[in-house]
């Protein structure tokens, strides 16, 4: 029987990076990327998988990283929103159509509505609509009330990707 | 909050989990984790021992047999929503799966793990008991199985011991069914069913119902078929009369009563999600003729 605080290792790759850290077996993914890796993008809201704040990329599906422990992710691929586009590179075109459409206001439930659109546009392929963004958005609560913009802004993606 | 802590195992196979299963003390299994970890962190529950059953390939595939379709207990609802197999051979499911939770608690919710959990407004126990599902339990002595409305004994509780896991949920094809349908009462998109209602039918050559199955979710303790409605409808063509006759006097089942939904207003919901339900499974039949 081994003491139940006992670090685990856990060797992942987050963003494109392979990493390892150690851990408790209790510790969440989200408290993981925060306070070990230091990726405090993702934030930590009701930390039951209602408003959707810590969604992340798993092996490339959008997940409440509230809900899964650390030690599930060993050997996955993880992308947080410090993963969409890094310090010296262009935003990605969710992230613009965010910017130009005002779809934020405090900015504490955008990292994770950026995650689930980021799965949906790159899972969709072109049968995009506005009844299946709004059931995505659906799994995030922006308590600003911003969903309107919010909506805008990934409409224009659609519109966007369509035409290219 | 956190969760207490706890330690964490890892099983490659079926029978290493059900060994683990059968020394550990306080130990619970962790399917998709989207009900079982937020009980971890609000700490409602706590365990000793963490059994994730993610790592066993053979739980997490969906086969066709001659009169079954099985699903690993492991299947994610999401795999279930875009699989066309199930679309094609089990369209409640693959309909009804749209309403549990959001897209992104589907990524990892499971089929198996919404089943035990046994949540009286979730909609796959439903699903599962209007299509007569049975379960592939695996223990210490073996395997067993267990027919749906057996495995659902009470709230909150499957009729399973806790040496045992779900292996898969197995499908009967064997029944004709050419209507179904759904329909959920909630207070928001993603929210738990107030009132879920399922139904599936077969018509027979002379357009009467030669069979249904009508089964209600989030009415009372557990889910469970509305045996009368049913018997009054089989055998008979379904119409206005009909309908109007068997729903004069409105439901009074001795309902779950919260402070958002009232036992008497639950009963109402059920009785016009069944009024509908019935009319759409049973049109789903008439255009499924005509096809033929």
């Amino acid at each position: 029987m081994t003491d139940q605080s006992e670090q685990i290792s856990i060797t992942a790759t987050f963003n494109g990076k392979e990493m390892t850290a150690g851990a408790s077996a209790r510790t969440t993914l989200v408290d993981f990327l925060r306070h070990k890796l230091d990726l405090t993008g993702t934030h930590v809201g009701c930390e039951h998988g209602v408003c959707g704040a810590c969604t992340v990329l798993v092996d490339g599906l959008a997940v409440r990283s509230c809900l899964m422990f650390a030690v599930q992710a060993v050997g996955r691929q993880i992308v947080t929103v410090e993963g969409l586009s890094s310090a010296n590179q262009d935003l990605t075109d969710i992230q613009k159509a965010f910017w130009e459409r005002h779809g934020l206001q405090c900015g504490f439930c955008t990292a994770g509505i950026l995650m689930s659109l980021e799965e949906y546009f790159s899972t969709e392929g072109n049968s995009y609509s506005e009844d299946e963004i709004k059931d995505v958005l659906s799994g995030h609560l922006c308590r600003c009330t911003g969903y309107q913009n919010i909506v805008r802004a990934a409409l224009d993606i659609v519109s966007d990707r369509t035409l290219k | 909050m956190k969760p207490a802590q706890f330690q964490y195992h890892k099983p490659q196979t079926i029978s290493e989990a059900i060994q683990l299963l059968s020394h550990l003390e306080n130990a619970r299994l962790l399917a998709g984790g989207q009900t079982l970890v937020p009980m971890l962190n609000f700490r409602v529950s706590a365990f000793d021992n963490i059994v994730d059953l993610g790592c066993i390939p053979e739980l997490s595939t969906i086969n066709e047999n001659v009169d079954s379709l099985d699903i690993g207990s492991m299947v994610t609802q999401r795999m279930l929503e875009y699989s066309s197999l199930v679309k094609e051979k089990l369209p409640l499911l693959s309909h009804a799966i749209k309403y549990v939770g959001h897209r992104q608690t589907r990524n990892r919710g499971t089929i198996g793990g919404s089943l035990c959990h046994l949540d009286p407004s979730a909609e796959i126990p439903l699903v599962a008991l209007t299509l007569r599902a049975s379960v592939e339990i695996a223990g210490p002595e073996g395997s067993r199985d267990a027919v749906i409305s057996d495995f659902i004994e009470d709230m909150l509780t499957p009729a399973i011991s806790e040496h045992e896991l779900v292996v898969k949920i197995k499908f009967p094809l064997r029944y004709m069914w050419n209507g179904w349908a759904f329909t959920e009462f909630s207070r928001r998109k993603g929210d738990f069913a107030i009132v879920a209602i399922a139904c599936v039918m077969e018509m027979g050559t002379n357009g009467e119902v030669k069979d249904l199955v009508l089964a209600a979710g989030g009415l009372c303790e557990v889910p469970f078929r509305l045996e009368k409605i049913e018997d009054a409808i089989r055998g008979k063509k379904l119409n206005q009369s009909l309908l109007a006759s068997i729903f004069e006097n409105g439901f009074s089942f001795d309902a779950l009563d919260d402070v958002f939904a009232p036992s008497w207003y639950r009963n109402r919901l059920a009785c016009t999600g069944a009024k509908r339900v019935l009319a759409e499974a049973y049109e789903r039949c008439q255009s499924y003729q005509e096809l033929i």
